[in-house]
């Protein structure tokens, strides 16, 4: 009896382990789902451009959870009249450990390249860097691609919003350097 | 081997036409449906153009009207997308697939629903026997045992051809049997925020190509009998001229 359990415990562990997993179509410009939503530098207006910026997505099985870099490369921003849109390459993103045709819940996160390897070093770093959950309307939920019979195609980002990025922590330093200059002045007055 | 010969009406072979380094064969008698062990073989049309090419050059004009040939395709287990590269008088798919095996199926995709319409050999007989796998239609397959050797038999299409693309979804192919980049190539009228979708049959997954602002995320290159998913905004018509004999 105990070597059946673990028999059939070790078969579902397979199963488990060889489901398909989900996928995200990765664009924030994508005619299929009417999505149009570019990414601004910091003064909120114009679009984020050039291979120095990324993009990357993050994923959690729920809001609050942790979440997880996609292993996928970071998608570098276009130029021209494709500013403030990555360039994907491969349009699909698979979402290691989420089964197909579940509930992912999603996150985009933006960072100067150029000067920092990783996201998590542009923030430390006092780069330039952009969060959908922190600069945007938060985390937003999707139902994964790659599931049925035949697969599904990847789910696109139904619910993403354009943000823009966080200016340098030098330039907060100035901004509030000077609000407090002008305070003071005024009170001598 | 694959290969392709050019016939004139009335079936008077042009011999000088094949007197070229290039090997062509009889293929449409000593070849029929049949499965062989083979690995997949792209039909040479590059080797038909050369032999056309040679012929203008010369003093007898030769006027060649069709062209038949065969394609070898390895259908894997599992999922695959698929494309019948050659119009035969008879494109059903109890006579493109003549010996499967018990279980396969094949999906192909209603642009206007959605949804899959399936069709699966069961017990000796496709549910659906009559149904029809076209040049420049495209269709999933299930392989539910080991890979398959499938041969397609046919005329490779010529003249003014032209695909409907609907809005939306669907899935395509080139009705031209010839590989290589989907627009450049294969002259697919190519649209900004169209995406193209490959199915990677040994990671099971696709590999989305989308064309923004004047460039390609991936270059979607495809092989003869290749079938992929295409979604584009607005309905369009892929218009390609062919002759096998046209001078490259």
């Amino acid at each position: 009896m105990k070597k059946s359990l673990t028999t059939l415990a070790l078969l579902l562990g397979l199963t488990i382990g060889v489901m398909a997993q989900g996928t995200v179509n990765f664009q924030n410009f994508n005619a299929e789902i009417g999505l149009d939503q570019p990414i601004y530098g910091i003064d909120g207006v114009t679009p984020l451009a050039g291979p120095g910026f990324v993009a990357q997505l993050y994923f959690s099985a729920t809001e609050g959870g942790t979440y997880t870099a996609v292993s996928a490369q970071p998608a570098p921003f276009r130029t021209g009249a494709g500013a403030g849109y990555w360039n994907p390459g491969d349009t699909s993103r698979t979402l290691d450990g989420i089964a197909a045709g579940s509930t992912a819940w999603l996150q985009v996160r933006v960072w100067d390249a150029s000067q920092f390897a990783t996201f998590d070093e542009a923030v430390a770093g006092g780069g330039l860097w952009g969060d959908s959950i922190l600069h945007g309307p938060g985390a937003f939920s999707i139902t994964t691609g790659n599931a049925g019979s035949p697969p599904s195609l990847p789910a696109g980002m139904v619910g993403f919003e354009s943000f823009a990025l966080v200016p340098e922590p030098s330039t907060f330093v100035l901004a509030a350097l000077g609000a407090v200059g002008l305070l003071l002045f005024r009170r001598r007055k | 081997m694959g290969g392709l010969r050019a016939f004139a009406r009335g079936e008077q072979m042009f011999k000088k036409m094949f007197d070229t380094p290039f090997g062509v064969w009889d293929i449409a008698r000593t070849h029929g449906t049949k499965q062989s062990h083979m690995r997949t073989k792209t039909l040479l049309l590059t080797a038909a153009v050369s032999a056309a090419g040679l012929a203008t050059s010369m003093a007898q004009e030769v006027f060649s009207v069709n062209a038949v040939g065969y394609v070898n395709r390895a259908i894997p287990n599992g999922f695959s997308m698929f494309s019948n590269p050659l119009v035969n008088s008879d494109n059903t798919v109890a006579n493109l697939f003549t010996s499967p095996p018990n279980g396969m199926t094949i999906y192909k995709f209603n642009n206007a629903t959605g949804a899959y319409v399936g069709n699966t050999f069961s017990f000796g007989e496709w549910g659906n026997p009559t149904d029809e796998l076209l040049p420049g239609d495209g269709a999933f397959i299930f392989n539910p045992g080991a890979e398959l050797e499938i041969t397609f038999v046919g005329e490779v299409m010529q003249g003014d051809l032209s695909n409907p693309i609907p809005q939306g979804f669907s899935i395509k192919s080139s009705q031209v049997p010839q590989a290589g980049q989907l627009d450049t190539d294969l002259g697919f009228p190519v649209a900004n925020g169209d995406t193209v979708y490959r199915f990677n049959s040994d990671t099971d997954s696709y590999v989305g190509s989308s064309y923004s602002f004047g460039e390609w995320g991936v270059v979607p290159i495809v092989e003869v009998a290749d079938a992929f998913f295409v979604f584009t905004s607005a309905a369009k018509s892929w218009d390609r001229s062919f002759d096998v004999n046209a001078t490259p």
